[in-house]
C-alpha cells in the first residue's frame, strides 16, 4: 500500500498504478540518458558537481567560468547556490572569492543579505555561499551577481522569481521602525509529524547593509486557516549562529498551514510575519 | 494460584481423561444427532439458546425470543444489558454500564472489530435474529470466553443447518412493520439436509425512515436499509466427524446517525469460517477447530446533511484471521475440564479526507487508525467440580500474549508530535483468573461467590487513535500508544430460588479497576476538529469502582399467567471519587404474561430513575426519569406440517418524549409504535 495514502480502498488504484509506471518510465528513461552521456564523456568527472543540484548559468569572462548550481532557479528567499569556478582552460581553479549580489531599480541600487557558510577561501574550483534574493527580478529592477575572483571580476545577471508561497517576509519593526526580513529555510519539504524549522533573519541597515540578527527570541505557532486550530508541542526557534533559529514545528495533517512567528527582543515585540505552506 | 501451578493440575487432569471410554462419548454423539432432529422444528422459529450469569430459561424469555423484532431489541432485554443509541441502527450494548471498549464481541468464538472510529457499529449490527442461535453473556471479570476483558463478553452463535431425514426442506418466512419508522423487515431461512449434507441460507431486508420521537417530531437522518445473508454447509465426513463452512455478509447503506454529525455511505461485512467437528479425538472429547477470517469496510458520509462545518471522508476498515482449538478433557458427573487455545491477528486502519469549504485550500488528510496491527494468543481452560455434596467450584483462567504496532510511517511520523512511537511493537502478557463456589442450600436453592481478575488491551482508539472527536463530551481523543493495561478485580455473589416455575435471582457485584482508562482533558492541547472543546488523552487513572446489582423474578400464579419483574441498578465512581460517565440509572420493569388460548397477552411498564450522578468530566447532563408502557401480542397456529405465527403490539403506548441517560446526543428515543409481524415454518 502506497504511503501516499489517498483511499487505499478505492477505485482510483488503477489510475495510481499507470501514475506509478509512468514515473517509472521516466526514471528508467533519465537513468539512460545520464548513462549515455557520461560515457560520451570519458572526462574525470569532478565528484563535487556530482549533485542533485541543476546548473541555473555559466558565464565566462577575463578568462574565468563561472557556474551556479543550486536546487532550483533562483527565489526570493534564502538559496543556497555552489559554484564552480574555472579558468579558460577548464582547470578548477583555488583561491580567494568574493560575490556581490546586487539589484539595479530605476532610482537606487540595493544588496541583499549574504553568507559564506565556508568562509571566501575555495580550492578545487567549489564555491559555496547563500544568498537571500529580497526581490524579484522584472520591470522594477534586475539582479547582478559580481564575483570578485583574486582580483578579477565576474558580472553575472541573473533571474529571481517569486515562489507561490513566499519564502521571505519583511515587516517594519514596531519597536524601531527599521525593516526586517525573514527567511523561511527550513522545512523545506515539510510532512506530517515533526519538523525541523530554520529561519534566518537580517536587519537592513542600509541599500548595503543587511547583518543577520542574533539577538530575537521567537515564537511560532503553526495554523490551519481553513479549520482554524493550530498543532501541539512546537519548539520555538532559538539561535544558533549566524542569525539562523531552529526549533521543531509539528503538523497534525496535510494541507495548508500557516507559520505564525512572533518575532520579540527582549519583551518587546519587533513583528508578526507567516509563512503559507501547503502540503 | 500461578499459572506454573495450573500447569500442573492440567497435566494431571490430562491423565485423568484419556480413561474416558470412546463409547460414551459416541454416544453422545449419537445422542447430538438425535437432538438435532428433534429441535429442528423449533430451530427455525428463533428458538435461541440464552445463557448469561443466571443460566434460567425461564418463561418471559421464552417468550421475549418469540417476539424479537431485531437483535437490538433482544440484547436489550437482556439483564444487566442495556442500549446505547446513536440513531435507530446499531446501537451498542452496555454491559452494566460499561461500552465496547471494556468488553469483547464475538461471533461463534471468532474476534470481530468494528470498523468504525465513530463506533457506529457494533459487532451487534452484522448479525440478525434469523441467523442467530444463541447468545451467552458474562459480565466483568469472568467467564472470557474469546479473550480478555475488564467488562465482560458477549458470544453471538450462529443458527447452524439442520440434520433432519424426516424433514429435507424446512423453510421459515417472515415479515414485519414498524408505525413509528415506517420500517418494513422481511426475512427467510431455508433448511436443506440429505445424507450427509446439510445446507442453511438466510436473508434478511430492512428498511426504515426517519421516526417520529414521543414529541411528535420527526427525527431527522434516522433512516436506514440493510441486507443481511449467511450461508452454511455441513458436510459429515464421518459418523464421528463434521465439516463446516459458515458464511455471512451484511451490507447496510444510507444509514443515518441523528446523534452524530456524520451517516454512513455503506458499510459491509462479510465473516468467513471453515470449522472440524469431531466426537472425540485422543483424550479430546467434542474437539472443535476453527479457522477464520472477516472484514469490514466501512464508509461515513456527511453529503446527506443540510450544514456540516467541513465535509469528510472517513472510511474505516478491519480485518482478522484467527484460529482456534477447543475440546472438554474431562467430562464425569463430579467433574468438567474445558479448553481452548486460540489466536488472531487483526489490521485497522481509518483515514480523515477533509474538504474546506473555501476551495482555496487543499483538502487534508489523517490517518486516524494509522494502520494499527495486533496479535494475540491464548490459552484458556474451565474447570468444574462438585466436591462436596451441596458444593461446587469452578475455576477459569486464560492467559495471553499479545503484539500490538503500527506500520504505517505517515502514522509514525503523527505520533512523533508527541515523541511518541508506535513501529516497535508493543508486547503484552494478560491475564485472567476466575474462582467461583456454589453453595446449593437445597435442589431449589443456591448461593454463589466469585472473585474474578482480568485485564485487558487497550482499544485500538485508546492505544493508536488519532484526534478522534467524540461527539458524546465534544473533545478530540489521542490514544497513547505507551498505556498500560487495564485490571479488573470482580467480586460478586448470587442467590437464586427456584419454586415450580417461579423464580427470584439477585446478582450484587463489586468491580475494582485499576489502571482504569479513561480520557482526561489536557489544557496544553487546542482543539483539531472544528467544534471540539479540546483535546483529552486516554490515559490510564489509578481506580475505578462499581458497584451494582440486578433483581429478577418470576412468580407464577397459575400455568397462564406470571408477574415478572426485574431491577437494575449500576454504580460507578472515577479514581477523584466523581461518577463514572454513561452510567444507566435504577431501572425497573414489571411484565405480565398472560395466556388465552392461542394468545398471549405481554403488557410491560418500564420506569427508569433520574438520573443525577452525572460525570462533569464527560459534560454530561442529568437526565430525568421516565416511564414506558409496552403492550404485546403473540397469536401461535400450529398445524401438521406448518406454523405460523403473529406478533404484534404497541411499544410506548403513552408517547413518552425520553432519552436514556447514557445516549448519545440529546435526541430523543421513538414514540408510540405499532408493529406487526408475520411468521411462517414450512
Ligand atoms: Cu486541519
Ligand atoms: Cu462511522
Amino acid at each position: 500500500m502506497g504511503e501516499k495514502i489517498s483511499q487505499s480502498f478505492h477505485s482510483c488504484d488503477g489510475y495510481n498504478n499507470i501514475k506509478n509506471l509512468m514515473k517509472l518510465l521516466s526514471i528508467v528513461l533519465l537513468g539512460l540518458t545520464i548513462l549515455t552521456m557520461s560515457s560520451c564523456n570519458n572526462d574525470e568527472v569532478e565528484p563535487i558537481f556530482k549533485t542533485d543540484l541543476s546548473e541555473i548559468i555559466s558565464v565566462t569572462e577575463n578568462d574565468l567560468t563561472i557556474t551556479l548550481y543550486a536546487a532550483e532557479d533562483f527565489f526570493v528567499g534564502y538559496n543556497s547556490i555552489t559554484a564552480k569556478i574555472e579558468d579558460a582552460s577548464g582547470n578548477l581553479l583555488s583561491g580567494n572569492v568574493s560575490v556581490a549580489p546586487i539589484m539595479n531599480m530605476e532610482m537606487m541600487t540595493h544588496a541583499c543579505p549574504l553568507e559564506y557558510p565556508n568562509g571566501q577561501n575555495f580550492t578545487n574550483g567549489s564555491f559555496e555561499f547563500n544568498s537571500v534574493f529580497v526581490m524579484p527580478s522584472g520591470e522594477m529592477g534586475s539582479w547582478t551577481l559580481t564575483f570578485d575572483v583574486d582580483g578579477m571580476a565576474v558580472k553575472m545577471p541573473i533571474t529571481v522569481v517569486q515562489p507561490e508561497f513566499s519564502k521571505l517576509k519583511s515587516f517594519v519593526s514596531e519597536m524601531n521602525d527599521a525593516s526586517y526580513f525573514v527567511a523561511f529555510i527550513e522545512p523545506s519539504a515539510p510532512e506530517v509529524g515533526q519538523n525541523d524549522i530554520e529561519l534566518a533573519i537580517y536587519k537592513k541597515e542600509s541599500m548595503m547593509s543587511w547583518p543577520a540578527v542574533e539577538n530575537l527570541s521567537l515564537e511560532i505557532e503553526p495554523w490551519m486557516v481553513s479549520m482554524d486550530h493550530g498543532s501541539p508541542n512546537n519548539e520555538a526557534p532559538v539561535h544558533v549562529d549566524n542569525g539562523h533559529y531552529t526549533g521543531k514545528v509539528n503538523f497534525t495533517m496535510t494541507g495548508d498551514w500557516q507559520i505564525r512567528i512572533t518575532v520579540m527582543e527582549g519583551r518587546s515585540k519587533h513583528g508578526e510575519p507567516y509563512f503559507d505552506l501547503v502540503f | 494460584m500461578k499459572p506454573i501451578s495450573f500447569l500442573f493440575l492440567f497435566v494431571g487432569l490430562v491423565g485423568f481423561a484419556s480413561a474416558q471410554t470412546e463409547k460414551q462419548a459416541y454416544e453422545a454423539w449419537l445422542d447430538s444427532i438425535k437432538n438435532e432432529q428433534y429441535i429442528a422444528m423449533d430451530l427455525m422459529l428463533d428458538e435461541l439458546v440464552l445463557s448469561s450469569l443466571n443460566k434460567d430459561q425461564s418463561k418471559y424469555q421464552q417468550y421475549r425470543k418469540y417476539n424479537m423484532r431485531n437483535t437490538d431489541d433482544f440484547v436489550n432485554n437482556l439483564l444487566g444489558v442495556h442500549m446505547m443509541r446513536r440513531g435507530n441502527f446499531a446501537n451498542e450494548p452496555l454491559l452494566r454500564g460499561l461500552a465496547s471498549d471494556r468488553y469483547i464481541i464475538s461471533v461463534d468464538g471468532m474476534r470481530i472489530f468494528g470498523a468504525c472510529t465513530d463506533k457506529m457499529d457494533p459487532v451487534s449490527s452484522y448479525i440478525e435474529p434469523v441467523n442467530l442461535q444463541g447468545l451467552d453473556v458474562s459480565f466483568g471479570s469472568a467467564g472470557n470466553t474469546s479473550g480478555l476483558s475488564t467488562g465482560g463478553a458477549v458470544d453471538f452463535q450462529l443458527k447452524r443447518p439442520v440434520y433432519n431425514s424426516d424433514k429435507p426442506f424446512m423453510a421459515s418466512l417472515s415479515s414485519g412493520f414498524s408505525s413509528v419508522s415506517r420500517g418494513f423487515d422481511q426475512s427467510f431461512d431455508l433448511n436443506f439436509s440429505k445424507n450427509k449434507v446439510a445446507y442453511r441460507f438466510s436473508g434478511v431486508h430492512r428498511k426504515a425512515a426517519n421516526y417520529i420521537n414521543g414529541e411528535g417530531l420527526k427525527v431527522d437522518y434516522s433512516q436506514y436499509e440493510k441486507f443481511n445473508y449467511a450461508a452454511s454447509i455441513h458436510y459429515r465426513l464421518s459418523s464421528t466427524s463434521k465439516l463446516a463452512i459458515d458464511f455471512l455478509g451484511d451490507d447496510a447503506w444510507d444509514v443515518g446517525y441523528p446523534a452524530l454529525p456524520m451517516d454512513v455511505g455503506s458499510a459491509k461485512a462479510r465473516l468467513f469460517a471453515v470449522t472440524y467437528y469431531m466426537n472425540s479425538f485422543r483424550i479430546f472429547m467434542d474437539p472443535e477447530f476453527k479457522v477464520y477470517h472477516n472484514y469490514i469496510n466501512h464508509m461515513m458520509d456527511d453529503t446527506k446533511r443540510d450544514s456540516v462545518a467541513m465535509h469528510m471522508d472517513m472510511p474505516g476498515f478491519t480485518e482478522t484471521t484467527g484460529t482456534y482449538f477447543k475440546a472438554q478433557l474431562i467430562e464425569s458427573e463430579k467433574q468438567k475440564l474445558n479448553f481452548r487455545i486460540d489466536g488472531f491477528r487483526s489490521f485497522a486502519r481509518a483515514e480523515m479526507t477533509m474538504y474546506p469549504n473555501d476551495e482555496t485550500f487543499r483538502e487534508m488528510f489523517m490517518l486516524t487508525w494509522p494502520d494499527i496491527h495486533r496479535l494475540a494468543a491464548g490459552v484458556q481452560m474451565d474447570y468444574d467440580l462438585s466436591f462436596l455434596p451441596k458444593w461446587e467450584l469452578n475455576v477459569g483462567m486464560r492467559s495471553e500474549f499479545t503484539q500490538s504496532y503500527i506500520s504505517s510511517q505517515f502514522g509514525e511520523q503523527q505520533l512523533s508530535i508527541f515523541n511518541k512511537s508506535g513501529e516497535t511493537p508493543l508486547n503484552k502478557w494478560l491475564n485472567n483468573l476466575s474462582v467461583k463456589t456454589t453453595r446449593r442450600h437445597r435442589t431449589d436453592v443456591s448461593t454463589t461467590w466469585s472473585v474474578a481478575f482480568s485485564e485487558r488491551l487497550p482499544s485500538i482508539s485508546e492505544q493508536f487513535g488519532f484526534y478522534l472527536f467524540n461527539v458524546h463530551d465534544g473533545y478530540d481523543y489521542l490514544g497513547d500508544p505507551d498505556l498500560k493495561t487495564e485490571r479488573n478485580l470482580h467480586l460478586e455473589t448470587s442467590h437464586k430460588r427456584t419454586n415450580g416455575s417461579s423464580s427470584f435471582t439477585v446478582n450484587l457485584f463489586g468491580y475494582f479497576f485499576s489502571n482504569y482508562i479513561m480520557g482526561i482533558y489536557d489544557a496544553g492541547l487546542s482543539a483539531m476538529t472544528i467544534g471540539s472543546k479540546g483535546v483529552k488523552w486516554y490515559r490510564n487513572t489509578p481506580s475505578a469502582t462499581m458497584f451494582g446489582g440486578e433483581v429478577a423474578s418470576t412468580k407464577e400464579f397459575s400455568e397462564l399467567s406470571s408477574l415478572i419483574t426485574e431491577v437494575n441498578v449500576v454504580y460507578g465512581a472515577d479514581f477523584e471519587g466523581e461518577p463514572l460517565p454513561q452510567m444507566p440509572p435504577l431501572k425497573m420493569k414489571l411484565s405480565w404474561l398472560q395466556k388465552i388460548g392461542d394468545w398471549t397477552i405481554y403488557p410491560e411498564v418500564e420506569w427508569n430513575a433520574t438520573q443525577k450522578r452525572i460525570s462533569e468530566k464527560f459534560q454530561e447532563l442529568s437526565t430525568d426519569s421516565y416511564m414506558l408502557a409496552n403492550l404485546k401480542l403473540t397469536k401461535v397456529w400450529k398445524g401438521t406440517k406448518q406454523k405460523s405465527s403473529m406478533n404484534m403490539g404497541i411499544e410506548n403506548i403513552f408517547d413518552e418524549a425520553y432519552r436514556e441517560h447514557f445516549d448519545v446526543g440529546q435526541v430523543l428515543r421513538p414514540g408510540r409504535s405499532f408493529y406487526l409481524q408475520w411468521k411462517i415454518i414450512l
